[in-house]
């Protein structure tokens, strides 16, 4: 898939450890990769850059993810954008919250490695395009 | 011979008028008798009670007063007589069964006649000749007159005696009265014991009273204060074994002694006090139920002081002195409990907080005084509502858990439960502010058993709490902050691992894999952490559905096969009717082998609790088969057994509303201790077997936390040696 023009990917994160990691492997793999530092200038970018996903983390400062995600579910320009959450352990809660206003999925990001991060956006676009 | 008679008659009138007790009675009556009827000798028996005892005796020697008293039983001439009211003349004695060996040895004949007046027997009155006599009837019938006047004199010498011994009773009841009003109205026992002695040295008329008490230490009676009339220094010497002299045999025999001469050895005792100016000496043990305590003396020094009747008395008073010198003793010894107790709730940090059946207190330490700001003496008698907050907080003098009405009044008797303790409370200080208090509340019984009060401890908790919540913070910042870089380890391991970043060969993929073993460990810890943190914050939350156990199961083992397989351990899992529903050994034969078993429970918590149980098996048992060639430094079990196959197997069974699941593991097992303690937090086994195997300590907590949650119960059967088999139990959907 190295060859042929990725998907545009909005990454929702604070933690520049996690940034930098995601950042580099998604690349890697050929993504176009967009920051979003907070909820504001993630719900900035979203609305301007109209990614194929976002990649939502549900601690961030300025807006919640929680927030971020009904405020992209509430706007035309966004209404579309499938979202996958990104999450630590213990939101469950939000997560919830989030499915039923149709959230595409969820990672605990202790639990996963970056590369099946990179395989569930792999599947979901893949499926969306059938 | 009449005037003979007349003047006998007169003489015995006056004899009888003029005779105060028998002997002056008998002395000049047996004259007379001697004289009238020519005889050699004579008695007078009396009756008393069933007994015919000889009161006087002339002519026969004194041997004949030590034969002993004759009963009715035993019969014989006196007792017929008395019995027919008639004489009995008996010529040859020789002849005849006589009680008397002295009579019979020296007297030939005999009269017997009773002494009768107004119509009662009151004794019998016999002559003896040496030679044989045949007593004419003149001679009888005299004989018999003077007998019945001599039977009036002694019913009037008896009555005498018996107003004389009245007045002694008298006296005696008097002496007791006195005493009991000094007993029972004095509470100072020292003054108390000096009274009873006084009281006891006055009424015998002598100098000196002590008492001499037992020291079961040295073994030796030793003279004790108060003493009456005795220096320092003569209290201090008056001290004997417990054998020695009067004063011990007194102790030893446990018998009232009298002492009208003073022997060698008391002597001894005497002269060490420098006392020996006493010549007379009354002794008695202070008896208490079957215990002597010591003796009680009384000395004079006068010889021959006191009479054999005061020995008596003497002994009835000591008894008294005896109960006084026991409770004194008893007192004694609460004041010194009551003085050990103050001392004790003065030195503990903790406030102590009684309270009677009325809720009202009773005592507040100095601790408590400190604490609450209150002194003891502004809360005595107030009710314990002063000091408990009542408004906001559970009922902090009943069973914990029930929720406070406002009132202390209607404290539940905490009888069943004989302790009570709960951090959860607030507590006034006297400036009205509130204070977090952790409280333990005990019953006071009395020695019946019967609740008579409460104890309350109670102690400032305001640091501690704040300690608390800052160590609660510390814990969960630590936990995020670390989360995100194991996170990142984690992931850059991975890509490195999936060659992201260049080939890798194959020594360095092994250590990067080390590597990621290690991170994961250390998000294994950080994870415990967090949800310890969160369970004691209350923060985590089930969320039960019907979920289905077998697939929960099937899942979480697939998850752990590559653990397992690393271990040669072979996996089992077979529903409730034994069907095998999963086993690591032979891939799963597909859909249709499940069966579903529904049950209410939050499916991430069920996998969390699977994977820790399941995980915990595979780590507690020891390589199997295949795995051992390799690993001989391993310490195992199998070591012993060449057929060791480790296997773990899961298997559930139905029981009343619930499904429990076992997992039954071939591991190290463990002893009764540790199953008591496993499900505690940070508890780990630690032997020589469990050294290689890491972890928190903190798995089977939140397991434990988690299943309560969901109304199920976690328990563990096993021995040491023999395997674990952890169970749960969750309900049926």
């Amino acid at each position: 898939m190295a060859d042929e023009t990725k998907a545009k990917l909005l990454l929702i994160e604070d933690d520049i450890t996690l940034i930098k990691m995601y950042e580099r492997k998604f690349k890697s793999d050929g993504f176009d990769v967009i920051i979003a530092y907070d909820g504001l200038e993630g719900l900035d970018k979203a609305a301007k850059e109209k990614p194929d996903l976002v990649l939502l983390d549900i601690m961030l400062p300025k807006l919640d993810g929680l927030a971020v995600f009904k405020k992209l579910r509430s706007q035309p320009s966004t209404f579309n954008t499938p979202v996958i959450l990104l999450t630590n352990f213990g939101q469950e809660d939000a997560v919830f919250e989030c499915f039923k206003l149709g959230a595409v999925d969820y990672l605990v990001k202790a639990d996963v490695t970056p590369q099946q991060v990179v395989s569930k956006v792999e599947n979901f676009l893949s499926e969306q395009k059938k | 011979m009449a005037e003979v008679v007349l003047d006998s008659l007169s003489a015995i009138s006056k004899i009888a008028a003029e005779a105060k007790d028998l002997p002056s009675l008998w002395e000049p009556l047996f004259d007379v008798i001697l004289r009238t009827l020519q005889v050699d000798a004579g008695t007078i028996m009396t009756l008393e009670d069933d007994l015919l005892v000889r009161r006087v005796a002339k002519g026969m020697g004194e041997e004949i007063m030590k034969e002993p008293p004759i009963p009715e039983s035993k019969g014989g001439i006196s007792w017929s007589v008395v019995r027919s009211g008639k004489p009995a003349i008996i010529t040859d004695i020789a002849k005849e069964k006589i009680a008397s060996k002295v009579l019979a040895a020296s007297m030939h004949s005999l009269v017997t006649v009773p002494m009768i007046t107004r119509g009662q027997t009151v004794g019998v009155m016999s002559v003896f000749t040496k030679k044989q006599r045949a007593f004419a009837d003149k001679d009888i019938d005299l004989f018999i007159t003077i007998a019945n006047q001599a039977a009036v004199a002694i019913v009037s010498i008896r009555s005498t005696e018996l107003l004389e011994e009245n007045r002694r009773r008298l006296s005696e009841l008097e002496a007791l009265n006195q005493l009991s009003k000094t007993v029972s109205t004095l509470f100072d026992f020292d003054e108390t014991l000096y009274s009873i002695i006084g009281l006891i040295t006055r009424i015998f008329k002598a100098d000196k009273g002590v008492l001499l008490l037992f020291d079961h230490n040295d073994r030796l009676l030793k003279a004790t204060k108060p003493a009456f009339n005795l220096t320092e220094a003569q209290v201090f010497d008056f001290r004997c074994r417990s054998d020695e002299g009067v004063s011990g045999q007194s102790f030893c025999k446990g018998i009232p002694l009298m002492l009208n001469k003073i022997d060698p050895e008391t002597e001894n005792v005497l002269s060490r006090a420098k006392m020996s100016d006493i010549k007379s000496v009354l002794v008695a043990p202070l008896k208490v139920k079957s215990q002597t305590l010591g003796v009680i003396h009384i000395l004079s020094s006068k010889e021959n002081n006191f009479a054999q009747d005061d020995l008596r008395l003497f002994s009835i008073l000591s008894s008294q002195a005896a109960v006084v010198v026991n409770s004194s003793y008893m007192y004694r010894d609460i004041e010194q409990e009551r003085k050990k107790d103050e001392a004790l709730l003065s030195s503990i940090a903790e406030g102590v907080l009684a309270v009677d059946n009325n809720q009202k207190i009773i005592l507040l330490n100095a601790a408590g005084e400190k604490i609450s700001g209150f002194l003891q003496e502004e809360l005595l008698g107030k009710k314990v509502d002063i000091i408990m907050n009542n408004n906001s907080h559970p009922e902090p003098l009943g069973e914990g858990s029930s929720v406070n009405a406002g009132s202390a009044d209607k404290l539940p008797d905490s009888s069943l439960s004989a302790r009570n303790d709960n951090d959860n409370h607030t507590l006034l200080r006297r400036d009205g502010t509130i204070f977090p208090a952790r409280l333990s509340v005990a019953p006071i019984r009395d020695a019946d058993d019967k609740g008579i009060g409460k104890i309350i401890v109670f102690s400032d908790i305001t640091h501690e709490l704040e300690v608390e919540q800052l160590k609660r913070e510390l814990i969960s910042i630590a936990t995020h902050e670390l989360r995100t870089p194991i996170t990142g380890i984690k992931g850059y391991l991975d890509m490195i691992l999936s060659g992201d970043t260049g080939g890798v060969n194959s020594e360095t993929k092994e250590v990067v894999s080390e590597v990621t073993a290690i991170n994961q460990k250390l998000a294994d810890l950080v994870d415990d952490l967090l949800n310890v943190g969160r369970i004691e914050q209350g923060r985590i939350e089930v969320k039960p559905v019907a979920m289905d156990l077998t697939n929960s199961i099937t899942e979480a083992l697939k998850e752990l096969s590559i653990q397992a397989k690393g271990k040669s351990l072979e996996m089992v899992f077979s529903s409730p009717q034994g069907r095998t529903i999963y086993s690591s050994s032979e891939p799963p034969a597909g859909g249709e082998l499940r069966s579903n078993i529904m049950v209410k429970a939050d499916p991430e918590r069920v996998r969390q609790i699977l994977i820790n149980l399941i995980g915990n098996a595979i780590k507690y048992t020891p390589a199997g088969k295949s795995e051992i060639r390799n690993q001989k430094s391993e310490t195992n079990l199998n070591s012993q057994n060449p057929n060791y196959a480790g296997k773990i197997e899961i298997s559930l069974e139905q029981k009343g509303s619930e499904i429990i699941c076992h997992i039954k593991d071939s591991g190290i097992g463990m002893d009764k201790e540790a199953q008591k303690s496993l499900f505690t937090k940070f508890y780990r086994i630690k032997t020589e077997k469990t050294r290689q195997i890491t972890g928190t300590g903190l798995g089977l907590w939140i397991c434990k936390q988690i299943i309560e949650m969901m109304s199920g119960k976690i328990w563990v059967e096993s021995a040491e040696g023999k395997g674990s088999t952890f169970s749960f139990s969750l309900p049926i959907a």
